[in-house]
């Protein structure tokens, strides 16, 4: 009787079960057969330690199609968020201003950069001028790049605090700088594009970076015998995906 | 006083739902977003392919933004992005118009910008590998007045790499092989090995590490 008992649940049992059905999703613009909303997803520890991600639920987790390469990709599952992500790079001011400049004091000015490389594998950020802080109504009147108390180069910061050094430098602090910007008291001239110097990096990782920030600050200082007058350069920074 | 309650759980719930749906603007002057950072692209000799660049303007003011198209080569080592000067590379255009580099487009505050790239290879294009990196200069819309106060203005550049493999079959002809292995003389079993594996790529494009 038990036996039958169980035959008889096992044939008629799919007559009490509500079916299962997928969710569509449509508008005018689209029909989403099959969709599925994730139970769950997130990413923990984003970029300090491991940087696990997770998806749940999905019932299609995958690449569909070759991303740049065919007609579509459809990357399911929060993992393919990274690579939609963009490459975004911020300086938080585009003006330099030492105001009066007087011999034998350090005028000084700062703002920050910050940089997110998204989908990218690391970045490099590289810094370089135009030319020397040059007077404005004669090319030949400049205030010379820093060599800091006693010697720095481009690509090697040195001790400048003594103001009767005259010169024009820079400074970098924050998250993935160059090592030789020991403290704020370690300076650099620019590369000078004018006189054909490679620019030089100040700031790069061969890992995804979130909102990494460093603070530039700019120094400047005339000789007694420097000419009154505007002096003005252009820096140009360069943001390099890594890949 | 239970009415009192729901009322501010209901009020606190709104407030969240609203503060969530507010894109912030960037408060930095110059913050320029650019997708993609990286494309890997296959072509076949005698066929073409679009690759867009999308950027995205989240700073506070108008940019005015120059594409420069260049070769980069990487460090053959450690990987990292070496840019040249300029390309050799005549089959990437802007929207079919080669001449179209270096002429400037603007984008306002919180305003994007497609840069409409096409790839057309000959037929008799050589089967390799090219490195290519699309600089875009961006500058800020100066009043002359104060540009003349200034003592440096900033500027910043901003690249989207495009490697092109113009290969006939599209098949992967890369080739990752260790060239070496060090692990460290002493193991302490309490903490984790730390290990070095150096791979090189022998192929003939680029390959993906799993």
């Amino acid at each position: 009787m038990k036996k039958l008992s169980l035959i008889f649940l096992l044939i008629f049992s799919p007559l009490f079960m509500g079916s299962a059905k997928a969710e569509n999703m449509s508008s005018n613009s689209y029909y989403l057969q099959f969709g599925n909303f994730n139970m769950g997803s997130g990413e923990f520890d984003r970029g300090n330690q491991f940087g696990l991600t997770y998806t749940l639920g999905g019932t299609a987790i995958g690449p569909f199609g070759e991303y740049g390469t065919s007609q579509y990709f459809i990357g399911s599952g929060f993992q393919y968020i990274y690579q939609i992500r963009q490459f975004s790079f911020s300086l938080s001011k585009l003006i330099i201003d030492f105001g009066e400049l007087t011999a034998g004091i350090f005028a000084n000015d700062n703002h920050t950069l910050t940089i997110n490389t998204g989908s990218a594998g690391g970045y490099q950020i590289y810094v370089f001028e135009n030319r020397p802080l040059t007077h404005s109504n004669n090319s030949s009147e400049q205030i010379s790049n820093t060599t800091c108390n006693s010697g720095c180069s481009k690509s090697l910061a040195g001790i400048w605090d003594n103001p009767s050094n005259d010169g024009f430098g820079y400074n970098v602090l924050g998250d993935n700088v160059a090592s030789d910007f020991i403290n704020s008291s370690y300076f650099r001239p620019f590369a000078d594009n004018s006189s054909g110097e490679d620019m030089e990096i100040i700031m790069s990782s061969p890992d995804v970076a979130f909102a990494e920030t460093a603070t530039i600050t700019y120094q400047a200082v005339p000789s007694v015998a420097q000419a009154a007058g505007d002096y003005q350069t252009y820096v140009i920074f360069v943001a390099v995906p890594g890949y | 006083m239970i009415k009192k309650i729901l009322l501010t759980l209901l009020l606190l719930s709104l407030g969240c739902l609203k503060a969530h749906s507010v894109l912030a603007q960037s408060t930095d002057a110059l913050s320029i977003n650019i997708s993609p950072p990286v494309s890997y692209l296959y072509v076949k000799p005698g066929a073409g392919i679009s690759a867009p660049i999308y950027l995205e303007n989240q700073g506070r003011y108008t940019l005015r933004v120059t594409p420069q198209l260049v070769d980069f080569w990487p460090n053959q080592e450690t990987g990292q992005v070496i840019l040249k000067q300029s390309s050799s590379f005549k089959h990437l255009s802007i929207a079919g118009d080669y001449h179209a580099w270096g002429k400037e487009f603007i984008i306002r505050p919180g305003e994007s910008y497609t840069l409409p790239l096409t790839i057309a290879i000959p037929a008799d294009f050589p089967q390799e590998e090219y490195y290519l990196s699309v600089l875009f200069n961006v500058e800020q819309m100066l009043i002359p007045d104060l540009e003349n106060n200034a003592n440096t203005i900033l500027s910043g550049v901003v690249a989207s790499h495009l490697i092109v493999s113009v290969n006939l079959d599209g098949s992967d002809r890369s080739k990752i092989i260790v060239k070496d292995f060090k692990l460290p003389k002493i193991v302490d079993s309490l903490m984790g090995i730390n290990f070095q594996v150096w791979a090189k790529n022998i192929g003939l494009n680029a390959g993906p590490i799993r």
